[in-house]
């Protein structure tokens, strides 16, 4: 099989097993790789509303076909489980070299169950598996845990490790990688942290096979050429890094301020791309067989402390979500969440939920929005879960509903929203009101027409159409996910050049309308699978306060999302029943036929 | 002007990504660029098989050079009296005359503005001999050109509607190949508007090359709807696209091909020249704010923010 090693590597914790299995060539044909295989394994493999931090919950580490090729921008690696933070299937991306290596061992996939009884670390050197004992690094963040383990390991293995925040099952804990790489969103870390298993180091020298050498070296020319001529991927994001996006986005009005109440921020400039550039900034960083650069590796002058960040969401998150303009606040605080193992978005968003729910007096607490220092205190106390930290610990929509006013946090399926304001991009709100996974801006990343014209650009206020477009967007992300690439090669590359990159390196026949009914596919498989956990209709839907109450300031002023008649649209094109139900013959189309099982026996009941 | 979804709709199903590439001119002007990005333009051009590479006249001999050693199917474009079009006649001669000698099958020369302007100010003789110092004007590049294609920029954004038409005509009756939009350092990028009304004149005779401003597919399609809405006009030797972002633009087509919502029926005033006056002269500017006013579609105007 090119493209891939052909093997799945399954730990059992509990038992400490360690199997190799075959890699099912249909899951390959029929999901492409990286999320697309892991939902499939998960769906297969685990039982209804399990609890995700039980052992009966799987972690599935996934790389894709292109992976470990030098394809543009392939250097990414996913991981896929169920989320305690969402409680729907979630997979989780991260950029760096973990994945390229990853795949080097010998192993496309990487499956980890049940529950070490003491807190341990796996080691794959190629084909050699160990379970070994983590005693001496549980505890430590995941900086300092890496080092230990590149120490005792190979210094050029990767490490994919959790901080404190996993160890202590924080619902918004992620998994870092590269000592600054984040498995960000769903709480990855507290799956982990609830196994026992501090990290996985992995080093191998097994190389990518490629079907056609001389096709695949076209088609990577003219990809990287693409990324080279997109304005986006040529300058604006090897320039600035991804907060490059700061004054765009404030700029017409949908950049979320104190949690959401404002769509403009008076002193964006202060903490954006350019700014960081100019105050903080060392070189930037790339991941593996990357030519963008969007990675900025700063130092805080006055503190003498470095690290990677903040990114675009990570600024918006824990500055102007939270009110604050002090951009060395912000990069303490993003270090800090690097190193203790936290989602910056959902940190930072928790903390600003906690902020208004201050402000409003639902939290008898001394929070206020443009306080940087006691951001920074929180993220400390989040990830120890201490004190009122223990609340934050929850995200958000935990923290809100508990102290009587849901409402205020602004989440889709209990995951905090990124930095676009749907209010003024209508496509975003529907994005993140039908994503499979919570909030999320890059199920489909609407932006990139709405705002960035790229592929060209539609009126961001209409409704009209937006549903036929966020499908194509989440179905073609889906794929992208799953190949494994970036999100922002979206913006240069269309889907033939997607599909002349797999037909080169798997030798399969591929066209794009194949990649993006794969990716319909795979978001279908992943709507049963929620479905089947009871979400549907009801959780597709937006914060009270994005449907009702228009912004008052900005180029986004007097707007609401018409969500609604979006979503009638959205079902009705996507071949799923009012209730949001994937319909008999759509996955029957889509040869999705152990969910078209259930459904039926859903309808049946 | 109005172009619907269902305009633009046949076009691209109709069209290639390597068709719509081979109506490109792939293009590097600014002043800045050096020896290695004109070679990359040349390599960029025939891996996607552009219709030719539109340079500086400085760069011929090193196209030239390049081309020889990488034998391809793209031609070579030189500018000629670029990007002014203020030099003397003899000037500009000379120039073609050398980009010619050194291997440009294609000579883009910029008309005499001022001199255009002048035709529909004045009146009686004067006029007349401003008409014949255009017409020779072009006439001598296309002599001086020997036969290689000759494109005559207009620079629309600096005329008015009759005052294009009249260009029009005398690039027709001076034996250019091509009347082309404008030089993209000018005020105004190009409309279909200018496109449509320049197509008008020229008929199929001459080719329409437009050039300022396509960014995307959907720039391209709009001016394929303007100046080559039927598949004859659809070839490199009635249509053009001059623009630095060709591989932007074929790429992007791509995401036509999935779905037809991109294609909604624009404001119309979001495609019309009236709406992108602030870098104009101001007699031309009033002109188009004269033209706004008593516009059929003026109702538009009151959407402040489109």
């Amino acid at each position: 099989m090119y493209g891939w090693h052909g093997k799945i590597l399954r730990i059992n914790l509990t038992d400490e097993g360690v199997k190799e299995e075959v890699l099912s060539e249909n899951f390959a044909n029929l999901f492409l790789g990286g999320r697309g295989i892991g939902v499939k394994i998960l769906h297969d493999e685990l039982k209804p509303k399990i609890d995700p931090l039980s052992p009966e919950n799987k972690l599935v580490f996934g790389s894709g076909p292109l992976t470990g090729t030098g394809a543009p921008t392939s250097g990414r690696c996913c991981v896929v489980t169920k989320s305690p933070l969402t409680g729907t299937i979630f997979d989780s991306h991260s950029g760096g070299h973990f994945g390229i290596q990853m795949k080097r061992t010998g192993y496309d996939f990487i499956v980890i169950e049940g529950k070490s009884r003491r807190s341990s670390y796996v080691w794959i050197n190629n084909n050699a598996v160990e379970i070994l004992s983590a005693s001496n690094i549980w505890g430590l963040n995941t900086h300092k845990a890496t080092d230990s383990l590149l120490l005792k390991t190979n210094s050029r293995a990767k490490v994919a490790c959790i901080g404190p925040a996993g160890e202590n099952q924080v619902l918004i804990s992620c998994i870092v990688n590269d000592r600054n790489r984040a498995f960000g969103r769903g709480g990855m870390g507290a799956v982990m942290g609830s196994k026992n298993l501090k990290a996985i180091v992995v080093y191998g020298s097994k190389k990518t096979s490629v079907a056609d050498k001389e096709k695949f070296e076209n088609a990577r020319k003219k990809g990287l050429e693409a990324i080279r001529k997109n304005p986006i991927t040529k300058d604006g994001l090897p320039t600035y890094g991804t907060a490059v996006l700061v004054n765009i986005i404030n700029e017409i009005g949908a950049f979320p301020t104190n949690n959401f109440q404002k769509g403009h921020f008076q002193d964006a400039d202060a903490i954006s791309g350019e700014t960081i550039r100019e105050r903080i900034l060392e070189k930037k960083v790339t991941c593996g067989s990357c030519s963008i650069a969007c990675g900025r590796a700063t130092k805080i002058q006055e503190t003498n402390r470095s690290g990677e960040g903040p990114e675009y969401e990570t600024v918006w998150a824990l500055g102007a979500s939270c009110g604050v303009k002090d951009l060395e606040a912000i990069t303490e605080a993003n270090y800090l969440c690097n190193e203790l193992g936290l989602d910056t978005i959902s940190t930072g968003s928790t903390i600003a939920c906690a902020m208004e729910l201050c402000e409003k007096g639902y939290l008898p607490r001394k929070m206020r929005f443009g306080d940087g220092k006691k951001v920074i205190r929180l993220v400390k106390k989040i990830a120890e879960k201490e004190g009122i930290g223990e609340d934050l610990s929850r995200g958000s929509y935990r923290l809100a509903k508990e102290h009587g006013c849901e409402e205020l946090s602004m989440s889709v399926k209990k995951l905090e929203m990124p930095a676009y304001d749907p209010r003024g991009l209508q496509g975003m709100g529907l994005a993140y009101a039908t994503s499979s996974r919570g909030a999320c801006h890059l199920r489909a990343y609407t932006t990139s027409f709405e705002v960035l014209g790229a592929p060209c650009l539609v009126d961001r206020f209409k409704t009209e159409g937006k549903p036929e477009l966020t499908i194509l967007f989440q179905n073609i992300s889906a794929a992208i996910d799953s190949m494994i690439l970036c999100k922002f090669s979206q913006l240069a590359l269309n889907p033939n050049i997607y599909a002349d990159l797999l037909e080169a390196v798997t030798g399969e026949m591929f066209t794009g309308h194949r990649i993006i009914t794969t990716g319909e596919r795979i978001y279908n498989l992943e709507r049963v699978w929620n479905v089947r956990e009871g979400f549907g209709r009801k959780d597709d839907t937006l914060p009270k306060r994005l449907l009702e109450t228009p912004l008052i300031e900005g180029h986004s002023k007097n707007k609401v999302v018409n969500l609604e008649p979006m979503i009638d649209e959205f079902y009705k094109l996507r071949g799923w029943s009012v209730e949001g139900i994937p319909t008999l013959g759509t996955l029957a189309d889509l040869k999705l036929y152990e969910a078209r099982k259930f459904v039926e026996e859903l309808f049946t009941i | 002007m109005r172009i619907k979804k269902t305009d633009l709709l046949p076009i691209v199903n109709d069209l290639k990504e390597e068709e719509l590439a081979g109506l490109i001119d792939h293009t590097k002007l600014k002043p800045h660029e050096p020896k290695t990005k004109m070679l990359a333009l040349y390599d960029e051009a025939v891996r996607h098989n552009f219709a030719s590479v539109c340079v500086n006249s400085c760069w011929a001999k090193t196209i030239k050079n390049y081309r020889k050693l990488n034998p391809s199917n793209v031609k070579l474009c030189c500018v000629v009296g670029f990007p002014l079009g203020q030099m003397s006649t003899e000037a500009k001669a000379f120039e073609a005359s050398y980009v010619r000698k050194h291997g440009a099958d294609e000579v883009d020369m910029v008309i005499n503005i001022g001199k255009v302007r002048e035709i529909s100010s004045f009146s009686g003789r004067e006029r007349g001999l401003a008409r014949n110092y255009v017409l020779k004007d072009v006439r001598e590049v296309v002599k001086a050109s020997e036969n290689a294609i000759v494109k005559v920029i207009l620079e629309t954004g600096y005329l008015l509607d009759e005052e294009i038409v009249e260009a029009c005509k005398i690039c027709e009756e001076a034996g250019a190949d091509f009347v082309k939009t404008s030089t993209g350092f000018g005020p105004m990028g190009a409309y279909p508007h200018h496109l449509k009304l320049m197509r008008g004149v020229v008929g199929d005779r001459l080719g329409v090359k437009v050039a300022g401003g396509i960014r995307n597919f959907l720039d391209a399609i709009r001016s394929l709807y303007a100046a080559a809405n039927t598949k004859e006009l659809r070839t490199p030797s009635k249509f053009r696209i001059g623009t630095s972002a060709g591989i932007n633009i074929v790429n992007t087509l791509g995401w036509a091909k999935y779905t037809d919502v991109w294609f909604v029926e624009e404001i119309p005033c979001k495609i019309c020249p009236s709406n992108y006056t602030s870098k104009l002269p101001i007699k031309i500017r009033n002109h188009y704010i004269k033209k706004c006013r008593t516009c059929a579609e003026k109702e538009y105007r009151k959407f402040r923010d489109f």
